[in-house]
């Protein structure tokens, strides 16, 4: 479809007359000014299409011009459609009237509107003004201002004419009701077993819980009577053995056996009682006889002892005799030894007399030589001793004394302070002298380019002028040294004496070191000693050398003297050990035979006196007689032993202890089978009572039918879930299926505003549900204004290609579709509508001209299409 | 003079039934005691001169203090002669239903056999009845082989009375537990051998019969639900058997095929002949075959019909297949999702390898009643 121009006088706002001409088959934008009539415009264009020429009432009121009276609403569209042009001309009011020309054709009145109904698909109202259901395509198709970001709110024709343009592509994939009744209705009984989540409810769980449970009880009940089998059984087992011991006798049995095997015991205790008896009396004849052959043995062992103590008397005897020559020798001996040793002590004390006297003779020789040198060192000494004393008194008498250089001292430093105050006092002289001549001072020239400084008085030759004198003032400077040179002088001479003392005193020492008195007294101590040898030996003083000579000679002798004393005396002291060692051993010898002696004469005499009581003979016979008595008992003794091992008494006695345990156990055991079998069968009659059996079978049959039931149930629960699952994934698929024609046409739209996003319709109302845009589902009703419009329009354009292609009669007519988007998003926007306009006509009414400028699209301004009244 | 008995076996008293489920299992514990009236009427009725009861009296040794009560009560409806010997159920063990009577001192008229090789002198010695006491569940050795050298007294009828299976009857006879040999009439001279433990009424030979249970209480049993009437005239006289029947109830065993509608009307005739009395009829009722969605439908009204109006009914249908038709798939829908999931569970029901073959193939059906439902709901709307 395609609207070529259209007019409209006295219609709303529009109270004069309008003539939009040279509508684009792609994008035409209408630009009015607020208040101008540009939305007055559309409703033009859908009175036209969609009101009865013959409205009343309301419906025509609404179309006057305001303020305006008689006056009728007039429209006139011319439009294109499946390459038909046509002409429809509608006036409303006091003389209504509606012309339909095309094609050939002409239709007036009503007949113009059911041709237009047919033409274009819509359900005109039965009465009044016709709303957005009443408007077919247009009413999805032409959008009124402040409307582009609501829903679509498709009318029943729009969304009949979308899915039969739909199911042209895809078929019929939508179950439709019956479908839905079917969902609901699967949905429903699969949720008698499955909450939402897919867990088991209680129509499951409560038939499992029950099986379990008579499982269980059943578990318990087999156990019961498994063990009240268990029981009979050993009932039985119980009577059985009972029964045999009953048959075979057993207890009588055992009981002889024990009774025969006591006997048999008692048997062997008698026997045994006897071997006890005949045990004793053989010990008391082997006492006896011991006791015979006891004495008997003592006796000759007495004998023997006798005889060796006689026997060991003897060699005791010939011992000591052997020893006696050698004692002898050795005593001889010994005396000569000591004979020896006195002559060489005797001829040793004559030798050291001999030496004693040599010795003091070298010691006179040597005293007499020291005397000499001694009285030479002390007349030297006692002459410096002298001169030393004279010294002394001199500077005793010497006036330099500690005062003296304290003085000395004193004018010393008054010498330097005078010398420093001249100095500092002193006339400076500058000589001048003319024609050359010359300065002397003291004979010596003076150098007159400088000047002469005199710190004491002196005198100066000037040549061709004379002497000049000049003193210095301050004290006397001259005076005060010739002081000093004075004392210095008398202090030089007394320590110059000083030091001639020292030097004496140090010759005296060299003469004397000990000191001059112990020099006198050594002198004095020689000469006295010297005095007492003289008198102990006279004779002439010998010199040293001689006397020394006869020193050594005597010396040589003593010690040959002395030498033969220590040889006597080690032979007379090896003599002593040899006489001392055989002298032990005689006593020794003697001694032993003594004790010899003594002893075999006191066993000879025990000897005599025990055969005095019993004689030999008769301890023999005694023993004897003894042998012979125990031999007998101990035949007798062997025949009771024998007697008792062949009754075999460990064996008697082990089938004793067995026949009575034997005994004993099986009577406790057959006490304990007859109560183990008397309560057992009371036991088993009261649990009998209870009928287990039935109680088993009866909870078997429960649980049999408990589990086909649970089959049953379980069985129905999966095929509801399946067949549920089932219907809702086909359910799912036709509606992803249905959608596709349309989704196909919006995605390119959709790219171009929000790349990577979905638009999400549902299948029934084919309405906007959800914008997906990164991942997040976003409710339609909950984008903003802007992307609601944005995606309204889209969706709109994708829908007109879809419906044009199913040959429908499509154009979009929007009253200020994006007022809400921003500059960046109208760009987008623009070139949605650029796309779509190469196949649909877009007609936008605006307000806003620069806005749409860059559209690049046919501009038409409302005030140049004045017509005039 | 004629000795004349009644010849039973395997009351089975105590058996509960638990897997028929409510008073219909109720009823069938209930009626065993009943029946054992029944028997006593008979004897009575026909002047018998004793009931000879061949083992498996009770259903086991362990069975309530109650059921000997009754049963003792039951007895009452014939003074003259019980004889009862122990069955591999009841066999007499160390303590055992039997032990319980003999502590409640029974009649005198109701003689418990359990002393091995004693023979039991009847109607003023003119019977003597050889049992073959089981005092275990289960023996080797053939108990009855003692009769061949039981001495009785002169002029006395002997009857023997064995609970146990004849291995020539069976297809593997090896091992059978508690054998009879079926010589053991003539081998022994007796003139009758009177068996229990097959539930069937059975004519081993001309002396050799089995009783049967008097009150059928399973589906596998052939011929259940009798008494025998034995009269022997004389020592070596050939005995006249009468069988008479005693059961309450009718155990009923059918197997059908279904494929159609036709079938299903055709089993729904059968039913009705099988149980012409239906109150007093079990059925089991096998089913095979394949029915589309439509005839499942039907199937299962008749077959809830039939469960009204039977004791119990008891379907086997695990061989019976649903097969959707094309028509049944239409009529659940021809477009649209539903129509797709349709194909899908179809799809995984014919797949053999599909581990949820069978779930796919009941979520059809459920599917195919759900939209009956909706459709009549939309109808009554």
């Amino acid at each position: 479809m395609r609207i070529d121009r259209f007019a409209v006088r006295d219609f709303r706002k529009l109270a004069g007359g309008v003539a939009v001409e040279g509508l684009e088959p792609g994008i035409t934008v209408i630009v009015g000014d607020n208040e101008e009539g540009k939305s007055t415009l559309l409703k033009a264009l859908q009175s036209a299409f969609f009101d009865r020429h013959n409205l009343t009432g309301q419906g025509v009121e609404q179309m006057m011009p305001f303020g305006t009276r008689g006056v009728r609403p007039w429209i006139e569209v011319e439009f294109e459609l499946a390459g038909t042009g046509y002409r429809l001309e509608k006036s409303f009011g006091s003389k209504p009237a509606a012309t339909l020309e095309g094609g050939g054709g002409r239709w007036e009145s009503s007949v113009a509107e059911e041709k237009l109904k047919d033409l274009l698909g819509f359900d005109p109202p039965k009465k009044g003004a016709a709303k957005d259901e009443h408007k077919g395509l247009a009413g999805l198709l032409w959008v009124e201002q402040g409307r582009a970001f609501q829903p679509l709110g498709m009318n029943a024709e729009a969304q009949a004419a979308l899915r039969e343009a739909i199911e042209g592509e895809v078929g019929q994939v939508l179950g439709g009701e019956r479908g839905k009744k079917l969902l609901a209705a699967t949905e429903k009984r699969t949720g008698l077993f499955f909450t939402p989540k897919g867990l088991p409810r209680k129509a499951l769980t409560e038939p499992r819980k029950r099986v379990e449970a008579l499982e269980e009880e059943c578990g318990a009940l087999e156990a019961e009577l498994r063990a009240y089998d268990d029981k009979v059984n050993r009932l039985g087992q119980l009577q059985a053995s009972l029964a045999r011991y009953e048959r075979d006798g057993s207890l009588a049995k055992a009981k002889e056996e024990a009774e025969q095997a006591g006997d048999a015991l008692r048997r062997l205790e008698a026997v045994e009682s006897r071997l006890k008896t005949a045990e004793a009396q053989m010990g008391q004849a082997e006492s006896t006889a011991q006791a015979a052959e006891g004495g008997r043995e003592r006796r000759a062992a007495l004998v023997e002892e006798v005889e060796a103590a006689a026997r060991q008397a003897g060699e005791a005897e010939a011992a000591l005799k052997e020893l006696e020559p050698d004692y002898l020798d050795a005593e001889r001996k010994l005396a000569e030894a000591e004979d020896t040793l006195a002559s060489c002590n005797e001829r040793r004390g004559e030798v050291n007399a001999g030496w004693e006297t040599v010795c003091r003779t070298l010691e006179r020789a040597e005293l007499a030589a020291g005397l000499q040198t001694l009285d030479e060192r002390l007349k030297q000494a006692e002459s410096l001793e002298d001169r030393i004393e004279r010294d002394r008194q001199a500077l005793a008498a010497d006036p330099v004394d500690e005062d003296t250089i304290a003085k000395l001292q004193k004018m010393r430093e008054e010498q330097i302070g005078l010398g420093a105050a001249l100095e500092a006092a002193a006339a400076t002289l500058a000589f001048s002298p003319e024609g050359g001549r010359s300065v002397s001072r003291d004979g010596q020239p003076v150098d007159t380019s400088r000047p002469v400084q005199v710190t004491e008085s002196g005198v100066f030759d000037l040549e061709d002028f004379g002497k000049l004198e000049v003193a210095p003032g301050g004290r006397d400077l001259v005076r005060l040294r010739a002081d000093l040179a004075g004392a210095e002088a008398a202090l030089r001479a007394k320590l110059a004496l000083e030091a001639q003392v020292e030097s004496r005193l140090g010759e005296l020492r060299g003469v004397a070191p000990e000191g001059l008195d112990v020099l006198r007294d050594t002198v004095r101590e020689q000469r006295a000693r010297s005095s007492a040898l003289a008198e102990q030996d006279a004779g002439e003083v010998l010199d040293v050398e001689t006397a020394q000579a006869a020193e050594r000679a005597a010396l040589a002798e003593r010690d040959e003297a002395e030498r033969a004393a220590g040889q006597a005396m080690q032979e007379r002291d090896e003599a002593r050990k040899l006489h001392g060692r055989l002298h032990e051993g005689r006593i020794k010898a003697d001694a032993e035979h003594r004790q010899k002696v003594e002893t075999a004469a006191g066993r000879r005499v025990a000897l005599e006196e025990t055969r005095h009581d019993v004689s030999d003979e008769e301890l023999e016979e005694r023993a004897k007689t003894q042998a012979e008595a125990l031999a007998a008992r101990r035949a007798e003794h062997n025949a009771v032993l024998a007697e008792r091992d062949t009754m075999n008494p460990e064996a008697l006695r082990i089938e004793r202890q067995r026949a009575e345990e034997a005994l004993d156990r099986l009577q406790a055991k057959i006490e304990a089978d007859k109560h183990a079998e008397r309560d057992l069968a009371i036991e088993l009659r009261t649990q009998g009572q209870r009928g287990l059996a039935e109680e088993l079978e009866k909870k078997t049959g429960k649980l049999d039918i408990a589990r086909s039931e649970l089959a049953r149930i379980e069985a129905d629960a999966k095929a509801w879930k399946l067949l549920r699952d089932t219907l809702r994934q086909a359910e799912r698929e036709a509606k992803e299926t249905f959608l596709g024609p349309v989704r196909e046409r919006l995605l390119p739209y959709l790219r171009l505003l929000f790349p990577d996003a979905e638009l999400r319709l549902s299948e029934d109302k084919l309405e906007i549900v959800s914008l997906r845009r990164d991942g997040v589902e976003e409710p339609f009703d909950t984008l903003s204004f802007g992307v609601r419009e944005q995606v309204a329009v889209v969706t709109r354009l994708a829908l007109a290609d879809l419906l044009r292609e199913k040959g429908k009669p499509v154009a979009l007519i929007l009253d200020d579709p994006l007022v809400n988007s921003d500059p960046g998003r109208f760009r987008r926007m623009e070139r949605a509508l650029r796309k779509a306009a190469v196949s649909l006509q877009i007609i936008v009414l605006t307000w806003n001209e620069a806005r749409y400028e860059s559209l690049g699209a046919k501009i038409v301004r409302l005030a140049d299409c004045r017509t005039g009244g | 003079m004629t000795f004349r008995f009644v010849h039973t076996a395997d009351w089975q008293l105590g058996k509960q039934f638990a897997s028929i489920p409510g008073d219909a299992g109720a009823a069938l514990r209930g009626r065993r005691i009943e029946t054992v009236r029944t028997i006593g009427r008979l004897a009575t009725e026909r002047g018998v001169d004793a009931v000879l009861v061949a083992g498996d009296v009770f259903d086991a040794n362990a069975v309530a203090d109650g059921t000997l009560t009754q049963m003792l009560e039951a007895l009452k409806a014939f003074s003259g002669d019980w004889v009862f010997i122990p069955g591999n159920h009841d066999s007499a063990l160390a303590d055992s239903v039997w032990t319980r009577l003999l502590h409640r001192e029974p009649p005198a008229n109701v003689h418990l056999a359990l002393e091995p090789e004693t023979p039991l002198l009847l109607a003023d010695g003119r019977a003597a009845v050889l049992p073959a006491v089981l005092r275990r569940r289960h023996e080797i050795d053939d108990l009855t082989a003692w009769f061949d050298s039981a001495e009785t007294p002169e002029g006395a009828i002997r009857v023997g009375l064995a609970h146990g299976s004849v291995p020539e009857f069976l297809p593997d006879s090896s091992g059978t537990p508690n054998p009879v040999a079926a010589g053991r009439a003539e081998a022994a001279r007796l003139d009758y051998l009177a068996l229990g433990d097959w539930h069937g009424t059975l004519r081993v030979n001309d002396r050799t019969w089995y009783s049967g249970t008097p009150e059928t209480d399973s589906f596998a049993s052939s011929d259940p639900g009798n008494a025998l009437i034995v009269s022997i005239s004389e020592p070596g006289a050939p005995p006249e058997v009468e069988k008479v029947p005693t059961g309450h109830f009718a155990w009923r065993f059918e197997a059908a095929e279904v494929r159609s509608a036709e079938d299903i009307d055709a089993l729904d005739r059968t039913i009705g002949e099988s149980a012409p009395e239906p109150a007093r009829c079990l059925l089991r009722l096998t089913l095979s075959g394949a029915v589309d969605l439509a005839a499942h439908a039907r199937l299962r009204e008749r077959l809830e019909h039939w469960g009204a109006l039977l004791h119990h009914l008891d379907v086997r249908d695990a061989g019976l297949l649903d097969e959707p038709s094309d028509d049944d798939l239409d009529r659940i829908d021809r477009s649209g999702f539903v129509r797709t999931a349709v194909e899908r569970l179809r799809g995984r029901a014919q797949d053999e390898a599909d581990p949820d073959r069978a779930v796919a193939a009941m979520a059809l059906v459920r599917l195919y009643e759900t939209h009956v439902a909706t459709e009549e709901q939309g109808d009554a709307d």
